[in-house]
């Protein structure tokens, strides 16, 4: 008697579980189409950084939320470490990078730019007593430290042009911190970023040593990362981009984190 | 002719008509093509204004608010209170003044750095005095220093002045960048304008000539030809049609005239006697009824004369029919010099003629008919390839407003009668009888015949009426 009542329960039972299974695939099919992942480091407050709650935070953040809300594209976030950001493009495992890049012939062979979203120079940072010292000097000198972030522009211009010693980390805080305990005698870094840190009360034994360095691969337009597997997506983003241009709301994100126009 | 239409081969039309819509088209394109060009640059120059200059706009106004930034950052740099306000400005200023957006100009460079360097040296010089060290300095340390920092002071003061200009410059670049950008958008679209009102202008002009063309080589033609067919079917005067350009109208033309020559031939082969080319019997009476209402209208006078070769019959039968038709021309031919510019000879039958002579009263027509008379007895006399020969004529005069071609050939022709019944070689002016018409003086030099009801007159080259016997005309030799 039950046996005959079961069986189309079962069958339903199945029927609904294969319905629910093509649902998801095809949901999930689709949301993996749609998706861009952004690749973004998170150590660096208040630009690039993950609040108490875990959400990612920060100028870059901000901006990158606004271009993917320009372009209804849904994006989601990867913590990555600035060195694993080029290599993560190359493989397509993200597609945009919010990782300030100032644009070098070696970085375009392997990805792609989008167009500016900010200007910025390179700064070396240190005891404040020094402030007044002529960075290019310093740099010169083989029995300084010179601290300075994975990968990054900075690093390369060392590379070239330092005879200090050269001691990378992989998070630009990471750098700070050793700054701070004496682990370096000088920090090279974007200045916007540094202006923030020197400005708080805490930091004031630090200061800009000199002026900004003039040398034309450590100033000028900053750019974000896009993969090369993507290249549509170059002027999706630049279009949103021109958009939040146009529209004041990259001005209202630079005045939100800057203390004038870094545009 | 086919020969010389295939040497000197004419256009067609079509030609004409192709090469004016070629004209058309190729103007038409090329007017389209340079404004489309043109049009195309104008777009590009939008673009390249939304591209390049509105972004340079922009770029200068940041960079006039980034100074305005710099100068308040300034100001609490050199006016601030606390260190740590000084300090942080001081820093947002180092930071501003080497920003890329700077880079407008070496000027705005310049003067942006020379500006940081001041504030650099006020932090210096405040901080020293505002840090709690500052204590421990001696007062002459401390009034230096204040008094450097009243120096800075005014000196920022004048910075300020030129970063206020500076500001304004950039400024006032920005809205020359846009006016010149606007001034060249403008210029672009004048310049289409002017160049599409040229080429409508010449538009017109082509189509002005393409008209003048069209009317000069086939509406002109057309016209002239239609008024000659017109001209020919009422059988009057028109010039030959001259060479047309084209081949259609040409052949038109050729075809126009060739058929004015047929018609012409055939007119003279209907209404004209061959041998004689004086006009036929049937157009003689056509010739002479409207000589006659003419003659009725103007209330003009009016002579018919009739006119036969005497004893023409022995002429042909003695020396051919040749010399007879020879005698016929010839006599003809000496009538003709005789007759008035406006007089008609028919030939109305074998040797018989007839004459119109409009404007002629019974004298003026009897003269002329003697003198005629004369002259062919004598010339035909003097001549040698034709026989002697005399002719007989009969003359009527039109007299009343209801005399009638008929009636008049028919009582000139019994005028014709009686001088032949009266001996020949004489001339004979009609008169009616008394029965039918009243005065008409009955100056008969011969008695009339019994059986004739009119008299006749015979009158002489002298005008004076007189009788010739029949035995003083001289027989055809």
């Amino acid at each position: 008697m039950r046996t005959p009542k079961r069986l189309p329960s079962q069958i339903k039972a199945r029927l609904m579980a294969l319905t629910a299974i093509i649902l998801l695939a095809v949901s999930g099919m689709s949301t993996a189409e749609d998706v861009i992942k952004v690749g973004i480091s998170t150590s660096f407050k208040p630009f690039n950084y993950i609040d108490s709650s875990g959400e990612i935070r920060g100028f870059n953040a901000d901006v990158v939320r606004a271009i993917c809300e320009k372009m209804q594209a849904k994006c989601e976030f990867v913590a990555l470490t600035f060195p694993k950001i080029i290599p993560a493009l190359e493989r397509n495992d993200i597609q945009i990078a919010a990782s300030n890049f100032l644009k070098t012939p070696e970085r375009l062979k392997r990805i792609n730019f989008t167009d500016k979203y900010y200007r910025s120079t390179t700064s070396l940072i240190g005891p404040s007593e020094d402030s007044f010292k002529d960075p290019a000097i310093l740099l010169k000198q083989s029995n300084l430290r010179i601290l300075v972030t994975h990968e990054s522009a900075q690093w390369h211009y060392l590379k070239r042009h330092s005879q200090a010693e050269i001691i990378s980390y992989d998070a630009l805080m990471e750098a700070m911190t050793s700054l701070q305990q004496g682990k370096g005698d000088y920090l090279l870094m974007p200045t916007l970023f540094a202006l923030n840190y020197l400005q708080q009360p805490e930091n004031s034994h630090l200061d800009f040593i000199g002026l900004p360095i003039d040398d034309v691969s450590l100033e000028g337009d900053v750019h974000m990362g896009l993969t090369k597997a993507r290249p549509e997506l170059q002027n999706q983003v630049n279009q949103a981009i021109r958009q939040l241009v146009d529209s004041g709301e990259l001005r209202a994100l630079i005045d939100k984190y800057f203390p004038f126009n870094v545009y | 002719m086919l020969n010389q239409d295939s040497h000197n081969p004419r256009p067609h039309i079509r030609k004409l008509l192709l090469r004016l819509i070629a004209m058309l088209v190729v103007f038409v394109i090329s007017t389209l093509g340079v404004v489309t060009a043109i049009h195309n640059y104008s777009l590009q120059l939008i673009e390249t204004s939304q591209k390049e200059l509105l972004p340079a706009i922009h770029d200068h106004q940041r960079a006039a608010l980034n100074l305005e930034r710099l100068e308040r950052m300034g100001d609490l740099v050199v006016y601030g209170g606390s260190i740590t306000l000084i300090r942080k400005n001081a820093l947002a200023a180092q930071v501003l003044a080497f920003q890329p957006s700077f880079n407008l100009s070496p000027d705005t460079q310049k003067t942006v750095r020379s500006a940081f360097e001041l504030l650099r040296e006020v932090r210096h010089t405040r901080q020293k005095l505002l840090s709690s060290n500052g204590e421990r300095l001696s007062s002459i340390e401390r009034q230096n220093l204040s008094q450097l920092e009243q120096t800075l002071r005014i000196r920022w003061g004048e910075y300020k002045q030129e970063l206020f200009e500076l500001q304004n410059k950039i400024i006032s670049d920005a809205t020359s960048l846009q006016t010149a950008n606007m001034s060249q958008i403008t210029s672009t679209n004048n310049l289409i304008l002017v160049i599409a009102s040229g080429g409508v202008s010449i538009l017109l002009m082509l189509i002005f000539f393409i008209g003048y063309n069209l009317y000069k080589h086939l509406i002109t033609p057309v016209i002239k030809a239609s008024s000659a067919l017109t001209a020919l079917e009422q059988r009057s005067e028109h010039t030959p049609l001259t060479d047309a350009r084209y081949q259609e109208l040409h052949t038109i033309n050729k075809a126009v005239n060739s058929l004015g020559e047929t018609l012409a031939k055939l007119h003279d082969m209907a209404t004209r006697d061959s041998l004689t080319g004086c006009v036929n019997r049937g157009y003689f009476l056509e010739l002479a009824q409207q000589a006659l209402s003419n003659a009725h209208r103007n209330k003009t006078a009016m002579a018919l004369v009739m006119l036969d070769v005497d004893h023409f019959k022995k002429v042909n039968d003695q020396y051919g029919h040749s010399v007879g038709d020879d005698t016929l021309k010839l006599a003809t031919k000496w009538i003709r010099a005789q007759l008035p510019d406006e007089g008609v000879i028919g030939r109305l039958g074998g040797e018989e003629f007839a004459l119109i002579l409009p404007g002629y009263d019974a004298v003026q027509a009897v003269k002329l008919s003697d003198k005629i008379r004369l002259m062919i007895a004598n010339n035909s006399t003097d001549s040698g390839t034709i026989p002697a020969i005399t002719v007989s004529l009969g003359v009527e005069v039109v007299k009343s407003a209801t005399d009638e071609v008929d009636k008049l050939l028919s009582q000139a022709d019994k005028a014709l009668y009686q001088a032949k019944a009266s001996g020949r070689n004489q001339v004979i002016l009609f008169r009616p009888t008394e029965e039918t018409t009243k005065p008409a003086p009955p100056v008969a030099l011969k008695p009339a015949l019994p059986d004739l009801k009119e008299t006749v007159v015979h009158v002489t080259a002298n005008g004076i009426i007189s009788s010739v016997s029949a035995e003083d005309i001289k027989p055809p030799v």
